[in-house]
């Protein structure tokens, strides 16, 4: 009976050692799997560069697409959105007029453009250095850069992000856009 | 290959052997048959850092070291009774096999942490040094391997751990960088030999004791380590692990004072090694002892096993610690909070435990919940070998693992997060033992399915972490350096030379006899530049931009070729042409006025450029009517910006509008390229490719290129193409990764391309006299310069 009991015992011991392998196992396999940040490769599905007229609704979906943030300008009716990409991952929105198509090569628009950029903020640094300008501190700590020869545009750059931002406004007024907070993700 | 990989490593291990018996000799007694090569090892540390710590000496110590060994093996022949045991050659192999793998596999002898670490030259400059004339460094010309070894061997920098590599490399006639990484691969041979011992009392199947020895050995940040030169590092590990399984000899009384003789001999290593900071490990595993015996055989015992011990340290330790003052381990670099080193932030303590699945320990792991999860199943392991190991007293494994830890963790809490990264490094294969020898006695004594799972699943965790970062390796390119080595030999004498690549090991190592200086390395003189200022460290130079008079004191140059280089001034003629690097000389002796005044033209895309005319004729009139104006001609290059070309996207720019981009995987980028005239043409792509990179010209492939990391703004040479004037297509195809090491690392950028014609390899020069200067207005040149009356 005694010795009968060891190997119950045993065999339990056996069975729970067996199930907490498997389950040790399993999850080794599960995170193996699922958990791999890929390397260094960079999965970008191929994009149509056409220009052409979005909802702003669908913007949160070009984000998932592309796996970054889109920045923009909020809505601004009645002026319609446009979206362009190129095959380098640059995501510009433009906001026409009515009547003005999707494509119009004029270049009179607020535009806001995103582009992937693997140290923005020392890329602003060493174009500041180059132009003799300084940088600006924008909102949420952004960094801010104006080209005194080109001032229709503001660029900006969050530390530890890898976006920069461009916004182009004819009229003069894109670093205030900028300082003002109406920059942000699409999203 | 075969005197690098074969040759070396079994010499080395018959010098360790005839050491290790010589030991025996010494004791009277046999070492346990695992720890004979190791001790051996340390022998040949510590005699060649004794013979070399005086200048006179040094050339005595491969010598001394071989007859140290013969003579071990003779007072204990015959060697009767010792039978190999074939589970320690195969941990050892083992071990050797996942160290060398990553350069074997390459095909080439190279070495591993090329740009990425430079500490390999700075290593193979104190073996070049020390092996020779200890510390002294007198008689050395200014260069940069004089000031690398003025700015280390003076303050007592600690260089024992690079002595065997220096015995071996004159042993085979072999450079000592083709030998660093067979170096550290038999080291890790040894360094499982040893660990298969001290996991012994817990693991009693030799097998999974191999099994055990063979994962401990290569803990991830100890590999890490390894793959950019951590040749101090593996030593300081294997020394630990040595005075660990040594120190329980030393108490044992019957042995009387010879007993204490191998630990005596391993402290003093560790002190060769890294200096009175070995202590740190030292004084733990020595205290723990000391108490153990004080308890078990009272102070008179303890005393009589001290002293002698002490009296070996001191007699041993004092001439290696004190050869050239000595080396302070609080100094400010080695416990500033501010020291990151090539780090890119301070490492997490948990790196300690061995496992870390990611391709560069220095960022957070790639599979970070797996990760987690194995340190924890790790960690686990450990405590319960730790509880295992004390019901089994088996005191040697608990006293590596105690004082591996408190020594390493102790560095690591109070010095920088540079050499606290080390010290993690060294210690903790310790950790990793424990856990592998628990999981495996828990194995054998309670659940065998459950041991066995967590032994397999740390030991895949260990595998795994190695093999990615074998994958990232960053490997040298064999052909360039050994280029440069054939140059060190062919050129010794003719210096001093200027290198304007930032190559250190060239610099600091190759062309030592050529008195060489790195134009933007560490040098004695200063390098100015025509429009102020110096290079920044790592920075190239074209001879163009540096301040004549300053260049013309250098006899030789050493440049890579370079479609951005011009050609050096007209007083410099060349004398030597690689695939990588041309010799430039002047004559020996030049008067300082050789060059009268100089007028560069071009820029970094092309180095030629057609001058202002006004320019050309002040320059002609600074010499005077007898003096001559010599121009190179140069034509220009075409240039392609891969910012404008069509390519897939995830090849990104490193800024927006730069002419370069970072590929994040295989595809190809297309471009259109305009040449002005028609001929033939050398095609150049700036920067770094680890797989293989293909170029075509209009659909014909020119040539292709794999594994060439480059310093900063140097370029990939596809070969030559016969072009008509007008656009071409070039086509850019970069293949995927694969399996061999290396070509997982990260991406480098590339771009721009440039087109160079081949008549610029050998621009004419012209020289005319001042009152015909004139005659290059117009005119496409490199530069302009005017020589003094005569000299022409």
């Amino acid at each position: 009976m005694r010795k009968s009991n060891r190997l119950n015992r045993e065999g339990q011991r056996r069975a729970i050692g067996i199930a907490v392998s498997a389950v040790l196992v399993l999850v080794a396999v599960v995170l193996a799997v699922s958990g791999g940040d890929g390397g260094d490769e960079v999965e970008v599905e191929a994009v149509d560069t056409t220009p052409r007229l979005v909802e702003p609704a669908d913007l949160g979906e070009l984000e998932e697409t592309l796996g970054h943030a889109v920045y923009w300008a909020g809505e601004r009716p009645p002026e319609q959105l446009e979206l362009a990409q190129d095959a380098s991952g640059n995501v510009f929105l433009r906001y026409l007029p009515p009547g003005v198509e999707a494509g119009d090569p004029g270049a009179e628009f607020l535009t806001v453009g995103t582009y992937p950029f693997a140290d923005p903020v020392a890329g602003l640094e060493s174009t500041a250095a180059e132009v003799g300008a300084n940088l600006q501190v924008g909102p949420d700590g952004a960094k801010v850069l104006v080209n005194p020869e080109a001032p229709d545009s503001a660029y900006l750059a969050y530390p530890g992000s890898e976006l920069q931002v461009e916004v182009y406004d004819p009229s003069g007024a894109a670093l205030e856009l900028v300082r003002s907070g109406q920059i942000g993700p699409a999203g | 290959m075969f005197v690098a990989w074969v040759l070396f490593p079994l010499l080395l291990t018959a010098l360790c052997l005839g050491c290790g018996l010589l030991l025996e000799a010494l004791l009277g007694r046999r070492l346990p048959g695992p720890l004979l090569a190791p001790a051996g090892f340390l022998v040949l540390v510590v005699l060649a850092a004794v013979i070399t710590s005086r200048g006179e000496t040094a050339p005595l110590a491969t010598p001394a070291v071989v007859l140290a060994a013969l003579a071990g093996a003779a007072l204990t022949y015959p060697w009767r009774g010792r039978r190999p045991c074939g589970w320690v050659i195969a941990a050892a192999l083992g071990a050797f096999a996942v160290y060398a793998a990553p350069v074997v596999l390459s095909g080439d002898p190279t070495f591993t942490g090329y740009i990425k670490l430079d500490d390999t030259a700075t290593w193979a400059a104190f073996v070049d040094r020390v092996m020779e004339h200890g510390r002294d460094l007198s008689g050395l010309e200014p260069s940069s391997y004089e000031r690398t070894l003025d700015v280390n061997l003076p303050a007592g920098y600690p260089v024992g751990a690079f002595l065997p590599l220096g015995v071996g490399s004159r042993l085979t006639g072999t450079d000592v960088l083709w030998l660093v990484q067979p170096f550290m691969a038999t080291m890790a041979a040894l360094f499982a030999s040893c660990l298969y011992w001290l996991a012994r009392p817990l693991v009693e199947s030799r097998p999974l004791r191999a099994a055990v020895a063979f994962g401990a050995a290569q803990s991830a940040l100890l590999f890490g380590y390894v793959l950019w030169g951590g040749i101090k590092e593996l030593a300081v590990a294997l020394a630990i692990a040595m005075l660990a399984a040594t120190v329980p000899i030393a108490t044992k009384t019957e042995w009387g004072w010879r007993g204490t003789v191998p630990a005596a001999i391993v402290t003093t290593a560790l002190l060769a090694m890294v200096g009175s900071g070995g202590l740190v490990w030292a004084l733990p595993i020595l205290g723990l002892a000391a108490l153990a015996l004080w308890r078990s055989d009272g102070a008179r015992a303890l005393f009589a096993q001290a002293w002698p011990l002490a009296l070996v340290v001191v007699l041993l330790g004092i001439p290696t610690l004190f050869a050239a003052g000595v080396f302070s381990p609080t100094q400010g670099g080695l416990t500033s909070d501010a020291e990151l080193g090539n780090l890119i932030g301070p490492l997490s303590v948990l790196q300690y435990v061995g496992v870390w699945i990611g391709g560069d320990f220095r960022l957070d792991s790639s599979w970070s919940g797996l990760t987690d999860y194995l340190l924890v199943l790790t960690l686990l392991a450990a405590v319960a070998g730790a509880l295992l190991a004390w019901q089994r007293r088996a005191w040697e494994l608990l006293l590596y693992a105690a004082g591996a830890g408190v020594g390493s963790i102790a560095v690591f809490l109070y010095s920088s997060p540079w050499v606290g990264a080390k010290a993690l490094a060294s210690g903790s294969p310790s950790l990793l033992l424990l856990a592998l020898a628990g999981a495996a006695a828990f194995a054998v004594r309670y659940e065998r399915v459950l041991g066995t799972t967590v032994l397999s699943l740390v030991l895949a965790g260990v595998v795994w972490s190695n093999a990615l970062g074998y994958h990232d390796a960053s490997l040298a390119p064999y052909d360039q350096l050994r280029e440069l080595e054939s140059i060190g030999e062919e050129y010794a004498g003719e210096g001093p030379a200027l290198m304007t690549e930032y190559q250190p090991y060239g610099v600091r190592h190759f062309l030592r006899k050529l008195d060489a200086e790195g134009a933007s390395e560490l040098r004695y003189r200063p390098v100015p530049l025509v429009e102020g200022g110096e290079l920044e460290k790592g920075e190239w130079g074209d001879t163009d931009q540096i301040d004549p008079a300053t260049l013309l004191t250098y006899r030789t140059l050493v440049l890579r070729r370079n479609p951005a280089q011009s050609r050096p001034p007209s007083v410099y003629s060349r004398v030597d042409r690689g695939e990588y690097y041309e010799v430039w000389q002047r004559p020996a002796e030049l008067p300082s006025t050789a060059v009268l005044q100089r007028l560069p033209l071009g820029d970094f895309e092309d180095p030629g450029a057609v001058p202002d005319c006004g320019e050309v004729l002040d320059l002609a009139a600074v010499g005077g009517p007898e003096g001559t104006v010599v121009a190179a001609e140069r034509e220009p290059t075409a240039v392609g910006s891969l910012g404008e070309s069509e390519h897939p996207s995830n090849w990104l720019p490193t800024e927006a509008g730069s002419p370069d981009l970072i590929p994040h995987g295989p595809g190809t980028a297309s471009l259109s390229v305009e040449v002005a005239a028609p001929g033939r043409y050398d095609l150049y792509l700036q920067g770094s490719v680890r797989n293989r990179l293909a170029l075509l010209v209009d659909g014909v492939e020119v040539g292709a290129v794999r594994n060439q990391l480059n310093p900063s703004q140097q370029f990939l040479y596809f070969g030559r193409a016969s072009l008509e004037a007008g656009a071409h297509e070039v086509e850019l195809v970069l293949d995927d990764q694969t399996l061999a090491p290396g070509s997982g690392g990260p991406p480098e950028p590339i771009g721009p391309l440039v087109l160079s014609p081949a008549a610029n390899e050998d621009p004419p020069l012209r020289e005319l006299p001042p009152a015909r200067a004139g005659e290059l207005c117009g005119e496409h040149l490199d530069w302009v310069e005017v020589l003094p009356p005569g000299a022409g």
